[in-house]
């Protein structure tokens, strides 16, 4: 299904349009005569510093293989010149060793043409490359040191325009031998398209997928005996038709391409070693608005500030399929991690829904990036959570699933540990105690009682768990009134202890506050009656002796919403008064 | 003529974890949605198979709802060789790490039927006595090897499906594209080939064709 869904997308968009030409930047164009004799180098590099694209002959698959393009090629394959090969002037004269080998692949296959057909074109280029001294003027034609290895050459002849592999006659030359090529192949039917056709035997290789090797790496392969089975090889063990096996390799890699603002033009970097890549039957302008929303730039997240729900309202492309897959490299072969496949409209309500899961305190709802959620609840050393983690919490997110257990265990685990840095503590609490919410409200809902989360602070909450958190909060704010500025503060030393059993920490915690507030004095009244506010919601009897992992999270949510009223009390003194609990100001 | 067909029987397998593997994801495993013929084939072969005997699977009734699951193993590169004790033990180069996308909590009711083979018929056998001894196997649980869930780690739990099972799904027709079929092993000395066949879920259950309807879908050998 996801390579059929893959081809028919790569189909819609017109990737796959011409399976035999590609649009690739061609730097310079070598103008020669019709005895093949250099008349100059053309530069066609524009303002940007890049070539002008052009449709040139599909380059062949190469790793450590020799293969040439046709008509179009680098440096080593159309000049039979390599940089590291040449380092003195004079070694670039005379090809040597692998260089000589590549021009002589490209002489090859301009031979192939000009044996079989009279184009004067083809002749001259014949010509031009059996020319030693016309390849060395050509070099020459630039200094040495600017020859990088990676412009891309083609040719033109006489005063003609267009290049010798846009002519007509070249390009029939080749579509007809691309057509002879495939029916000496062996024939099936294609498991992804029904028809009968020519199996690839090897497929092309999906490039930029993080961990896999940078020439490339293939997703359908069968590169070691296991794979194989019933004495099949290669590609007979799936038989997929060479145009699909192409259309969904267009596909992937265009949606894998590196663009101006991100790494991969429409995929989510989810861990160090997998990315999820998604498209969709609608249009590619939905496309970017739901990128925007699960991955969001810094110019998105500017952008959101303004219009917070921009593109999730119900569309009416709402019922077209979307397609999400990650994908993960191991060095030569590209794993699915995960597939996932739904409607649009159902997963622009899912996106919705874990945005206002994740909504806490007064930050205002709109996307936050998974990267940097996940960096919250890392422990400070950059390791702990497993590489999968990532994955699974964006498809839970997509498919509206409850989050996997271990970000809870996570987040509360970071907040035990001291903050590594000041300055950023606010908001990394409240990315951890978000991500303890969001997980919370997504338990699966079974029992009486299911767990109500709400997003800023619920005073009429009496479940212990939660009212011990705000307790806890009000303690802290209590000896920070009194003591100031500290080392140790109760929360570096007894958060952990506090959350996991109450009945040990917090006796000793509400006498030392007793201290604090005779410190304190006049000012630190209204802190005292929050806290005989708080403690008048807790059962008469003592304290729980030990807090489960739910229970330490919904600690974790009073703690962060009685200190977040804190804070907005102070930036917002007039807002006091509406919210019941203090007139005074602290200070 | 078609050979007399056994009765229908149906089988209820069900599971923790199932993988019943695309051939173009074989690598590093993919699971089709459901079930697949020859994984059903399979697990009722693993109750009893006679050389006198084929089985005929016709529908395959998914009763629990797709859910997937992946995780990653440490898996080896060569096939075991014959003689060669623990071949994978300590080579470094032989091992590697694999990813697998799973299906999760499966439940199956699979229909299937058998024929005997008349070319290894003997004069003692005939239908009667397959289907009591398969009945009866079933009902003891006794099977050759254990049955399994499209890989041999994934055991299956297998008995006779009671009345009143229903399936999870009630969409009316949902394509799930080109699903494996089986193999066609052809005569002595043939290429083995796979076979496919257009898979609907048609209100949770997978109807599969007959072995000669998909030999023409995917084209005679030449």
């Amino acid at each position: 299904m996801m390579l059929a869904a893959l081809n028919a997308f790569a189909r819609e968009r017109g990737l796959a349009d011409d399976p035999l030409y590609e649009v690739k930047p061609v730097d310079f164009l070598i103008r020669i005569d019709v005895e093949g004799g250099f008349i100059g180098l053309e530069s066609t590099v524009g303002e940007g510093g890049k070539g002008k694209p052009m449709s040139i002959p599909r380059l062949p698959q190469r790793s450590a293989n020799i293969a040439a393009g046709f008509f179009a090629d680098y440096p080593k394959y159309v000049l039979g010149h390599d940089k590291e090969e040449s380092t003195a002037p004079k070694g670039w004269a005379r090809p040597t060793g692998k260089s000589a080998a590549k021009l002589d692949a490209f002489l090859a296959l301009v031979q192939e043409v000009t044996a079989q057909a009279d184009i004067p074109e083809a002749r001259a280029v014949e010509a031009f490359l059996k020319n030693a001294s016309s390849r060395r003027r050509t070099l020459a034609a630039r200094e040495p040191e600017e020859w990088t290895g990676s412009e891309m050459l083609a040719f033109v002849v006489g005063e003609s325009t267009t290049p010798v592999h846009q002519l007509s006659g070249i390009r029939a030359w080749w579509e007809q031998r691309a057509g002879a090529r495939a029916a000496l192949g062996k024939t099936a039917v294609c498991l992804v398209s029904g028809k009968v056709s020519t199996v690839a035997g090897t497929h092309p290789k999906l490039k930029n997928v993080p961990q896999a090797q940078s020439s490339g790496a293939s997703l359908v392969s069968f590169n070691a005996g296991a794979f194989e089975s019933h004495g099949l090889k290669q590609g007979d063990n799936a038989p997929i038709s060479q145009d699909v096996a192409l259309g969904y390799v267009l596909a992937l890699n265009d949606l894998l391409r590196k663009s101006e603002q991100r790494r991969y033009r429409q995929g989510i970097q989810l861990g160090d070693d997998s990315v999820l890549v998604f498209w969709t039957g609608s249009s590619p302008q939905q496309e970017s608005l739901l990128l925007s929303w699960m991955d969001p730039t810094d110019e998105d997240l500017k952008r959101f500030l303004e219009s917070p729900l921009r593109g999730l309202e119900p569309g009416e492309l709402d019922d077209r399929a979307f397609y999400a897959v990650t994908l993960a490299g191991n060095s030569g072969r590209v794993a699915v991690r995960d597939w996932f496949q739904s409607r649009v409209g159902d997963v622009k309500h899912h996106i919705q829904r874990y945005f206002e899961d994740l909504r806490i305190g007064n930050a205002p709802l709109g996307p936050i990036p998974v990267w940097r959620l996940l960096k919250a609840v890392e422990a400070p050393s950059g390791r702990g959570l497993s590489p999968d983690l990532a994955t699974r919490m964006v498809g839970a997110a997509l498919r509206g699933h409850s989050f996997p257990r271990q970000l809870l265990t996570a987040a509360l685990d970071r907040l035990r540990l001291p903050p590594a840095d000041d300055r950023f503590e606010r908001e990394q609490l409240r990315l951890r105690v978000a991500l303890i919410k969001a997980t919370l409200s997504r338990l699966p809902r079974s029992g009486p009682a299911p767990l109500e989360v709400t997003v800023s602070l619920d005073k009429n909450n009496r479940m212990p768990p939660y009212v011990l958190g705000r307790l806890f909060a009000v303690l802290e704010r209590l000896q920070g009134a009194a003591l100031g500025d500290l080392n140790t503060t109760i929360r570096d030393r007894y958060f952990g202890a506090a959350s996991r059993n109450p009945a040990m920490v917090f006796p000793r915690l509400i006498q030392l506050s007793v201290h604090h507030v005779a410190k304190l004095g006049n000012s630190g009244r209204w802190l005292e009656r929050t806290k005989s506010e708080v403690v008048a919601l807790l059962p008469s009897e003592r304290f729980p002796r030990v807090l489960g992992l739910e229970d330490q999270g919904l600690f974790a949510v009073g703690y962060y919403h009685q200190r977040e009223a804190f804070f907005t009390k102070r930036s917002a003194p007039e807002d006091a008064a509406s919210t019941g609990a203090s007139v005074v100001s602290p200070d | 003529m078609k050979p007399a067909a056994s009765r229908r029987f149906c089988v209820r397998a069900s599971g923790p974890v199932a993988c019943f593997t695309r051939p173009e994801m074989k690598a590093e495993r993919v699971s089709y949605e459901v079930m697949t013929p020859s994984a059903a084939r399979g697990l009722l072969e693993a109750i009893l198979w006679k050389p006198a005997i084929r089985w005929h699977v016709h529908e395959i009734a998914a009763l629990a709802p797709v859910q997937w699951t992946s995780f990653r193993r440490n898996e080896v590169n060569s096939r075991a060789v014959v003689g060669k004790f623990d071949y994978a033990a300590d080579a470094d180069k032989e091992r590697a790490q694999r990813n697998t996308v799973a299906l999760r909590d499966v439940d199956y009711v699979i229909t299937a039927s058998f024929t005997l083979v008349p070319e290894k018929t003997g004069p003692e056998d005939n239908l009667r006595k397959f289907e009591e001894m398969f009945e009866r196997r079933l009902e003891k649980g006794q099977c050759f090897h254990a049955p399994y869930l499209g890989c041999r780690e994934f055991a299956a739990r297998v008995e006779a499906a009671t009345e009143g099972l229903r399936p999870h799904e009630s969409i009316e027709r949902r394509p799930l594209g080109l699903m494996f079929y089986d193999f066609d092993f052809g005569g002595p000395g043939e290429e083995v080939r796979p076979l496919f066949f257009e898979a609907f879920l048609e209100r949770g259950v997978l109807r599969v064709p007959p072995w000669e309807q998909v030999i023409e879908r995917n084209g005679r050998r030449p």
